[in-house]
């Protein structure tokens, strides 16, 4: 009875021996579609590369990728607004998974083509200040 | 990725000939006036080459990258706007020199022009910039060798670092202009190589597909943060060139009449530069590669696409693009801390041979200074850079009225530079560091407009010319 008692208790360390993780996010709430994902490792270093994905909670979005065996962070971009949970380990497997959740909400587009518009006329004005400045100046010059 | 011992070697190596030829360069150097700005007789080859170089830096090489992987196509374009930078620079350049003939550095000017008040606010501003730049290129050697050997962080920012300050102090401005000719057409021709090679492995419909599926605003032209990002990118550059010694320097340094066409031609050979190392940034998520960091999507793409020769290859472009861009401030710096500091309230008298000493001496001290703030990897390069961004764009308004305008005189150029640096610094914590330049821009244009419209002298600009004469002498 005992020997199963092991076997069991070291079938499961195995099984968890490649989710000895937990992910944690740099903000919560990100506003430019970009996020760094931290991923802190607790188990022995493993030799095979862990599965993350992405799936957005409203959309049918979902992205999945393989991290490197030492990786302890990755970043990802180019996020679509949304409330999004980020799993690290197989859904598929027997595994337990650990996840978090984060959303991206990106600056008003509002404001955002107001700094446009802002830039383009300092950035006007400033080439108009140095022709302007040069001209004076070659003109009081050739005088 | 390559081994690394043999990352080891390739950089010892390139730190050896750098070296050397740093000293042979500079074996001749005796004067002060030589060491820090060649004898101010720099032709146009050695002066497109040597504001071309400097100008690619990990801003474009590993920054570029980063930007277009968190902003898209228009992070992408927004670093190429950083050419106009250079392009705008080229005008005013030929002005810098026809006012101050005899001039030192940046400092120089703000100081006779603006007085002592508006001399400190942008010494200030200038220091926090160098060191934010310095420790950058400090860390993105460490970056590099790091992601592309797996050799230890702090060592690879070491070796860099030790190598430039070592050139740098034998030979001065003459050993930097003369090893980033060098260093500019190694980064050419590995670029142009770098790009045919990413073209032919990797199709852009695959990775137009992958984007559009997975990272669907980096292909938005609306994206919000990447649509402020693009003016702001461009005030960053024009603020980091229009105020920064490294650029007045090289106008002092260069013959008269040649200063406009260097800058002119650099900004236009700069310009395809970034869109190149964006580009690969871009190829990333198709090949199923994302970076821990957003600093390391660069190199991590090329030597994925490129293979064992092409890390290499990058290797030694990289290697020589920090290379041109750390000696140039570091020996601008410290003919900014030794004119505006030493010979203004130290040693006021203090002879050729004492100057050249100093100079010598602040080289060392700034090495060690960024080599203790690179220690601890305190942000990532894209950031560190922009934090920079809010205090720099403020000085675009003040240069350029007082390179133009006589009527804008006295403290508001101060108190524009102030002010604008800390409205930026408001953008960067409450927005995003997407908009810290422009803010900063923004602000400090108002306040030179009241002041230009208000002022009721007007400055003699003789004043710049037989002041610098007798300071020089």
């Amino acid at each position: 009875m005992w020997i199963a008692r092991v076997v069991t208790l070291v079938l499961l360390a195995a099984s968890f021996n490649g989710l000895a993780a937990s992910l944690r996010v740099s903000d919560e709430v990100v506003t430019a579609g970009f996020i760094t994902l931290h991923i802190e490792r607790t188990g022995p270093p493993l030799q095979q590369s862990t599965q993350l994905s992405i799936q957005h909670l409203s959309e049918p979005y979902s992205l999945s990728l393989s991290l490197q065996p030492t990786q302890q962070a990755v970043t990802i971009s180019g996020l679509a607004d949304g409330d999004y949970l980020a799993t690290l380990g197989s859904p598929s497997a027997n595994s337990a998974q650990t996840s978090v959740s984060f959303s991206v909400k990106h600056h008003q587009l509002t404001l955002a083509l107001a700094l446009f518009v802002l830039g383009f006329c300092l950035f006007v004005l400033l080439v108009g200040m140095i022709v302007v400045g040069n001209k004076q100046t070659h003109d009081k010059e050739s005088v | 990725m390559i081994n690394a011992s043999l990352a080891l070697g390739l950089a010892l190596a390139f730190a050896l000939l750098w070296v050397f030829f740093g000293w042979w360069i500079g074996r001749r150097v005796q004067s002060h006036n030589e060491f820090a700005l060649a004898g101010r007789n720099v032709g146009l080859a050695f002066a497109c080459a040597t504001a071309m170089a400097t100008w690619v830096t990990s801003n474009t090489t590993l920054v570029a990258p980063q930007l277009t992987y968190q902003f898209g196509i228009w992070g992408m374009i927004g670093y190429a706007c950083a050419a106009f930078g250079l392009l705008l620079f080229a005008p005013l350049s030929q002005r810098i020199k026809t006012l101050l003939p005899h001039g030192y550095t940046s400092g120089d000017f703000m100081r006779l022009r603006f007085g002592r008040f508006s001399w400190w606010v942008f010494l200030l501003i200038s220091f926090v910039y160098a060191m934010s730049w310095l420790v950058s290129l400090g860390m993105a050697g460490g970056i590099l060798l790091h992601t592309l050997s797996g050799l230890d962080y702090h060592l690879g920012m070491s070796i860099i670092l030790l190598m430039c300050v070592v050139y740098t102090l034998f030979g001065g401005l003459k050993a930097v202009i003369a090893t980033d000719f060098l260093q500019a057409i190694i980064i050419l021709a590995g670029v142009v190589g770098i790009a045919i090679v990413v073209a032919m492995n990797v199709g852009l419909e695959p990775i137009h597909q992958k984007l559009s599926n997975d990272h669907p605003k980096l292909l938005d032209l609306l994206f919000p943060a990447a649509v402020m990002f693009l003016f702001n990118n461009i005030f960053f550059g024009l603020g980091e060139i229009f105020h920064s010694n490294v650029w007045w320097s090289r106008a002092f340094a260069f013959k008269g009449g040649v200063g406009k066409k260097a800058y002119f031609i650099a900004g236009l050979l700069w310009l395809p530069i970034p869109i190149v190392t964006g580009f690969i940034a871009l190829a990333a998520p198709s090949l199923g590669l994302y970076p821990a960091s957003a600093d390391m999507v660069g190199p991590l793409v090329a030597s994925q696409v490129l293979g064992y020769t092409g890390s290499i290859i990058l290797f030694i472009v990289v290697f020589s693009a920090l290379a041109s861009s750390l000696d140039s401030l570091l020996a601008a710096t410290s003919d900014l801390i030794n004119q505006d500091i030493y010979l203004q309230y130290i040693k006021p008298k203090a002879s050729d041979s004492e100057r050249l000493k100093s100079a010598k001496w602040i080289i060392v001290i700034l090495g060690v200074v960024t080599w203790l703030l690179c220690l601890p990897k305190i942000a990532t390069l894209g950031a560190l850079l922009n934090f920079a961004g809010a205090f720099v764009a403020s000085t675009i308004w003040p240069i350029v009225f007082g390179l133009y305008f006589a009527r804008m005189t006295g403290n508001s150029a101060g108190w524009a530079m102030l002010l604008g640096s800390l409205s930026g610094l408001i953008g960067y914590f409450y927005i995003g560091f997407y908009v810290a330049a422009l803010v900063s821009s923004a602000v400090s244009l108002l306040i030179c407009v009241i002041a230009w419209r208000f002022s009721q002298q007007s400055f003699h600009w003789q004043a710049l010319g037989t002041q610098s004469k007798v300071e020089d002498v």
